[in-house]
């Protein structure tokens, strides 16, 4: 079973995602293996992903010692149009890379994300086009984001 | 103007107690800055907080007790900041009309010195630097002499170890492809020492020397049973008896389920072209991939691959390596798939 020998900490970020989740975003462990979190990030109001429900999903790989690695994945499975999110759902994001620190949690390293939905940064591009589209013609580009999460992204 | 003499003296006084550790910024009406340390502090080592506070008065004082505020403070959370102030702040209204500057300055070492323990969880293991109920089983831990973050020494040094790998294996991959240019061996070296004598604390990124350490690292290893071993196989059932998972888990695999039918989810049909490629990231990349897959397959459970219906969503064609998929431990239900990633050709309209 995977769940033997989990790390303390996978368990403890867990008690505390489920017993205070932020708002606006639920994760919850598959059960199969703890180390696979299933996440619903609600799209930001005032963002052009606002009334949509997005889903992520995280795999912990905090390692045999608990804190020494990052975590290994954390991707969007819904289609977004965002210029730091590619169409494979990977995501650009400082912390997830050079800037991790092993105190940062999955909290927050999803709101960093919802920020992210709330704030496009087509400076450090990780869709080229998406961002060229941004910079030149913003107006449009969050037209087409309003229609991706319009067909895509919508939630209950 | 005999009392502003008054009050001018006590400023005088303020300043003769404290030293350098008061700055003066008006005498009349007083104006100050201080910084306070806890008394049981004689060693660095066993000072945890630490502020810095400033108190102001108006040319009503005494008859108004001044104003107190924080300014800075290392190892306080906010909590205990808050408890530092309103205890100053209290301590001002019992001592109506008096001249109470050093009465107030004493009592923030006072309640400071009350605070000299480091407080709350191990950022790193998210479990109490100092155990409550137990205090046979505590684990040593250290702070940071930058920033006062605590740590459990055996969750820091394990970081830092990691750490001074990477660094490594990242040098390794830098210099080889540029310090050929500048006659490498110094350069080299010194790189590595700067790396590896420092570092960015994990809380606030402060950079903080090794040096730091040193007094704990012979800790390791001696205690490192304790942190891992107990207490997880109960724990982990309780997760899964809470109450709201269930609910959690149908409203995912509705919304999802929709969402499926929709095209709205990544890979839902023929739009990733696979090729294999010498993409760097390949390694990560077919690991993301698999991970992927297995999700899905988790989430959508049952939900019909959708052929035929197709995506609007643009392509550039990603690169992806088809080969080297990890292996993870899988589940006879993760072999669902329901959708399959198409050849190179298979790309999207």
């Amino acid at each position: 079973m995977a769940n033997s020998n989990l790390p303390r900490r996978i368990i403890k970020e867990t008690q505390r995602l489920l017993s205070e989740p932020a708002p606006g975003i639920s994760a919850s462990p598959s059960e199969d293996n703890m180390r696979y979190f299933n996440v619903m990030i609600l799209g930001p109001t005032q963002s052009p992903y606002e009334g949509s429900c997005y889903f992520l999903l995280i795999v912990e790989n905090v390692g045999t010692q608990c804190l020494t690695s990052k975590l290994s994945l954390v991707r969007f499975l819904t289609k977004i149009y965002h210029p730091n999110i590619d169409k494979l759902g990977r995501i650009c994001l400082d912390i997830l890379k050079d800037k991790w620190s092993p105190a940062l949690q999955i909290r927050t390293v999803l709101l960093s994300i919802q920020a992210l939905l709330s704030a496009p940064n087509p400076d450090d591009p990780l869709s080229e086009n998406i961002a060229k589209h941004w910079k030149t013609n913003e107006a449009e580009a969050v037209e087409t984001a309003k229609e991706w999460t319009r067909l895509y992204a919508s939630g209950a | 103007m005999a009392e502003e003499e008054e009050v001018k003296m006590e400023v005088e006084a303020v300043q003769s107690v404290y030293g350098d550790d008061c700055v003066i910024i008006e005498s009349y009406p007083p104006y100050l800055h201080l910084h306070i340390k806890p008394r049981t502090a004689d060693v660095s080592s066993q000072q945890f907080v630490e502020a810095a506070i400033g108190i102001r008065a108006s040319s009503q004082y005494p008859k108004e007790p001044p104003l107190v505020y924080l300014i800075d403070s290392k190892g306080l959370d906010e909590q205990r900041q808050t408890l530092l102030l309103s205890n100053i702040r209290d301590k001002a209204c019992e001592l109506p009309s008096c001249f109470m500057l050093v009465a107030l300055c004493e009592e923030a070492v006072e309640r400071l010195s009350a605070m000299n323990h480091p407080d709350g969880d191990c950022p790193l293991c998210l479990y109490p630097l100092v155990s409550e109920d137990d205090q046979t089983e505590r684990l040593p831990f250290m702070k940071l002499m930058s920033c006062f973050h605590c740590f459990h020494s055996e969750c820091i040094i394990r970081w830092w170890n990691w750490l001074q790998i990477e660094n490594k294996n990242n040098a390794k991959n830098v210099s080889s492809a540029t310090l050929h240019l500048r006659n490498g061996g110094d350069q080299q070296d010194r790189n590595g020492a700067v790396e590896e004598s420092m570092g960015n604390c994990p809380v606030c990124r402060k950079v903080f020397h090794a040096k730091d350490f040193e007094h704990g690292l012979d800790l390791v290893g001696s205690h490192s049973s304790q942190l891992n071993a107990e207490k997880t196989e109960i724990k982990v059932d309780e997760i899964f008896l809470h109450s709201d998972l269930e609910n959690m888990r149908q409203k995912f695999e509705a919304i999802s389920k929709l969402q499926q039918e929709n095209c709205g989810l990544i890979g839902s049909k023929s739009e990733q072209v696979v090729l294999p490629s010498i993409n760097p990231q390949n390694t990560f990349a077919s690991s993301e991939q698999t991970s992927a897959e297995e999700t899905s397959g988790q989430s959508q459970n049952g939900a019909a691959a959708n052929s035929s219906s197709s995506s609007t969503r643009p392509t550039t064609s990603k690169h992806w390596n088809s080969g080297t998929r990890r292996q993870r431990p899988q589940n006879s239900r993760k072999h669902v798939k329901q959708w399959v990633r198409k050849d190179i050709g298979g790309g999207a309209d």
